[in-house]
């Protein structure tokens, strides 16, 4: 993990408790429960799953209704709008559907580094006599242009127009028409062919040499023959079709299941109902069937040979590319900026907007925004100061003056290190914590940890002003110090405590990386970030809230009997306290 | 650290507390012929001193709570083309290349010669040790033009950062040692990672989490961008680092440095 130390996790339980299971039978649910009450023990952070349900505080939703925290994984999203995140346009969700997520105006990242590529100028020694501009596209921070390619514009707008009319090395692409009429062209060509020579003449060699005479077919020629060929298909199976005339229906139930007759074998199911008649494939090149060559292999060979391996790809700059197929650099494109969209998101279970941003592009702010840190308490962790709290640090801006900040990186096995539990309260009523952990971190490298003050109290979020106002300050007790003498912690004592924070103390012995060599007996059984210092700790809180009170801001008017009812809540959370120091 | 001997009383400590703006706007300027040059430190330092309470000129608001902290050891040029909104922190051995300014003239209304902004920086906003904040420039003709940057409220730049960007809105946060390059656009509520190399002339989508080498979108920041927890002011006091969160408001940041 790239963050730095320290940090807290919060663990979504979602799909280790199915609550988001409601459509299930009851059998299933009340089976799912006695399997989480079997598996109710430690929360190990270094299990793999464990990814997918650890999140920062702020990127966690909160649902009032199921009185639950919302993760990626148990929201549902919604698309509001699509937007270019280069030029910042709003994309129609038609457009999106004819033209993809990409932009289509003059968006492209570079297809080398992915850096957004810039529209340049080629300087124009002959402007005056009458030679047009020319202008290419440019990436600034790997400097790789389209003049690599062979690939310029004449104008330095709707690029993306012009580049789909132009194929590396400067060649026209045909439109879509001019394909259509390339390929009856061609067709008919064949077809007048096979009947004036007879059947039995080597004819076929003829038409052999005069397609390879021409170009392999591109990626775009194939799909558009096979595209063509299956809409003749389908035309001919259902010749009236008064909804889509002349439309390729691709999506339409029945031609999907005619073209999947085509992959299943018959005897599978024996239905009743008539079957549609399958559908012939592609056979020849115009209908869209590509024969394999193995001599494109050997070119491919031969020209690695001859221009090493830098000419070639690497797989991530393939699967940018919207062939995947390409093998040379020579053959890349410029990368059409994909879209970015603006979502709201449900709830799984209940279905309650939990987020909604506003629908203009240029604005940041929510209509809903549910958010977990408003309900949830927040735990951080800190090494505690040897001495007296120290100025507050910011990150790099520690000046020599300031104390040495303490190294999260260089933990020191079995060295017993103390850290603060700070918990801070977003809730308007005083809540009582729990706090528990094993005794030792899960993992290979074992760290025994201590609680030194395991339940405590957090004041109510309460406006600052009545804190002020009300002139009896809370009394300051059950603070713990350290022993002088033996530079122990008193337990059971809070720390230091505020309006709505609390913190305590938190021993922790962390464990040794050398002991692993001998007990795996081999060389290192140690992976990476087994080092780490995670420590998982259950929180458990209790408070009494009214139990409207996620109304209170609509309803006020009927809220003043103020009925009470008393909650709870729980979750695992994971604080990083640093990183142990190799020996 | 050997201070320069000042003609002023200086305040204690590393920053100089300076009132709203370091950029004396719509007002007569006492060292004019120094300003728009490469001002070595000492001038740069003394300028400074004008602003502070004690030497109060008449047309500057006596607001301290608003001032900037100014650190002692930044290299700040062209100052006057500098403007700062206030409670803004502007760390040791930061650079600010106020002295690339536009140069073309706009034509102002009063006939008076405007001083050209080559550099403001919003609210709250942090700049840390060692960034370089430098305009962006163009070659034309042969001929190197700045463009103004603007930088908005509660930003925070991380240290040892380069910030060439053309625009950077409120509530973004840049991480340590970050290249942001030539007129870069950061949008509102954006992070980037440490180490990461923005290039040039990219935008940078509001609500983005970008990073590496060139800089790419890695992610989205949560809803609970630049929300501390609780509500408001006062959660986690006593405790530095809890008081603000990145993207957040910066004021207790700017508050606790001294
Ligand atoms: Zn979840
Ligand atoms: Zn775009
Ligand atoms: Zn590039
Ligand atoms: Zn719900």
């Amino acid at each position: 993990m790239a963050q730095s130390f320290p940090y807290t996790y919060y663990a979504c339980d979602c799909f280790d408790s199915n609550t988001t299971t409601s459509t299930k039978r009851a059998s299933q649910v009340v089976a799912a429960a006695a399997a989480t009450e079997d598996e109710e023990q430690t929360f190990d952070p270094q299990n793999p799953r464990s990814n997918y349900a650890l999140y920062p505080l702020e990127h966690l939703l909160y649902c009032e209704d199921c009185q639950q925290i919302r993760c990626p994984r148990c929201v549902l999203e919604e698309t509001l709008n699509w937007y270019c995140p280069s030029c910042l346009f709003e994309v129609p969700s038609s457009v999106v559907k004819s033209d993809g997520n990409r932009c289509t105006r003059n968006c492209f990242n570079c297809p080398i580094c992915i850096s957004p590529l810039v529209v340049n100028l080629l300087e124009n020694a002959d402007a005056d006599q009458g030679t047009p501009d020319r202008h290419i596209l440019i990436c600034p921070y790997c400097h790789w242009s389209t003049l690599e390619t062979g690939v310029e514009f004449e104008k330095h707008t709707g690029v993306y127009a012009q580049l789909a009319r132009i194929a590396n090395g400067g060649k026209h692409i045909p439109t879509s028409k001019e394909r259509d009429k390339e390929r009856e062209r061609r067709k008919e060509l064949e077809a007048r062919q096979r009947d004036s020579k007879n059947p039995l003449s080597p004819s076929s060699e003829t038409a052999a040499v005069e397609t390879e005479a021409r170009e392999p077919p591109s990626r775009d020629d194939l799909f558009s023959n096979l595209a063509a060929f299956y809409k003749s298909q389908l035309e001919a199976q259902t010749p009236a079709n008064p909804f889509s005339p002349g439309e390729m229906n691709f999506s339409s139930p029945s031609a999907y299941s005619r073209i999947m007759n085509l992959y299943s074998t018959n005897t599978a199911k024996k239905q009743k109902r008539v079957k549609p008649t399958p559908m012939r494939e592609a056979a020849s090149e115009l209908e869209g069937l590509v024969i394999y060559d193995p001599a494109s292999d050997s070119a491919a060979i031969e020209r690695i040979k001859r221009d090493g391996w830098n000419s070639t790809l690497s797989p991530t700059q393939k699967l940018a590319q919207t062939n995947p197929h390409l093998q040379f650099a020579d053959e890349l494109r410029p990368i059409p900026t994909l879209l970015c969209t603006k979502r709201s998101k449900r709830c799984r279970s209940c279905r309650h907007i939990l987020s909604k941003p506003e629908s203009k592009i240029t604005s940041t702010r929510y209509k809903i925004k549910l958010l977990a840190l408003n309900h949830i308490p927040r735990l951080s962790i800190r090494a505690l100061p040897p001495t007296n709290p120290p100025i507050p640090s910011i990150p790099g801006g520690s000046t020599a003056s300031q104390p040495q900040p303490f190294n999260y990186n260089t933990l020191r096995s079995g060295i017993p290190t103390h850290f603060l539990l700070h918990l801070s309260n977003p809730l308007f009523d005083p809540i009582r914590v729990t706090l528990a952990t094993s005794s030792t971190t899960p993992g290979k490298v074992q760290s025994r940890v201590t609680i030194l003050c395991p339940q405590f109290d957090v004041g109510a979020n309460t406006d600052v002003w009545d804190d002020a106002l009300s002139s009896s300050p809370a009394p300051m007790a059950r603070r713990s110090t350290i022993n002088a003498e033996t530079g122990q912690i008193e337990a059971g004592k809070i720390w230091d405590k505020g309006r709505n924070w609390t913190s305590v103390a938190i021993e922790v012995v962390p464990g040794f990386l050398a002991d692993l060599k001998n007990v795996s007996g081999e060389e290192d059984g140690l992976d990476e970030d087994d080092d780490l210092l995670e420590i998982p700790i259950f929180v458990r809180l209790e408070f009494e809230a009214d139990v409207h009170a996620e109304e209170r801001g609509l309803s006020d008017s009927r809220g003043s009997k103020a009925e009470r009812e008393s909650r709870e809540q729980a979750f695992w959370t994971v604080v990083g306290a640093g990183r142990i120091a190799g020996r | 650290m050997s201070r320069p001997a000042a003609r002023k009383v200086a305040p204690k400590g590393e920053y100089i507390e300076t009132v709203r703006n370091l950029h004396l706007d719509q007002h007569p300027k006492p060292q004019d012929s120094n300003i728009s040059k490469t001002l070595p430190f000492l001038t740069t330092f003394s300028l400074l001193l004008v602003t502070s309470p004690i030497v109060q000129p008449p047309f500057l608001i006596p607001f301290q709570d608003s001032g900037n902290k100014v650190s002692r050891r930044s290299a700040i040029t062209g100052t006057a083309n500098i403007t700062l909104g206030g409670r803004t922190v502007i760390m040791a051995d930061v650079q600010l290349r106020g002295d690339l300014h536009p140069t073309r003239s706009a034509p102002s209304q009063s006939g008076k010669d405007v001083t050209p902004t080559s550099i403001s920086i919003g609210r709250c906003t942090v700049i840390s040790t060692g960034s370089v904040v430098k305009p962006p420039s163009r070659i034309s003709r042969g001929v190197v033009h700045y463009y103004p940057m603007k930088i908005g409220d509660n930003v925070f730049v991380g240290p040892n950062s380069t910030i060439q960007a053309i625009s950077i809105s409120s509530h973004v946060h840049i991480g340590a040692n970050v290249v942001v390059g030539p007129f870069a656009i950061i949008k509102e509520n954006v992070k980037i990672l440490p180490r990461a190399v923005v290039p040039a002339n990219m935008v940078i989508a509001s609500g983005s989490v970008v990073g590496g080498q060139p800089a790419r979108v890695v992610g989205e920041v949560g809803e609970g961008w630049g929300v501390s927890g609780g509500g408001g002011l006062g959660v986690g006091a006593g405790w530095g680092e809890d008081k603000w969160v990145e993207g957040g408001d910066l004021r207790e940041l700017v508050r606790s440095i001294r």
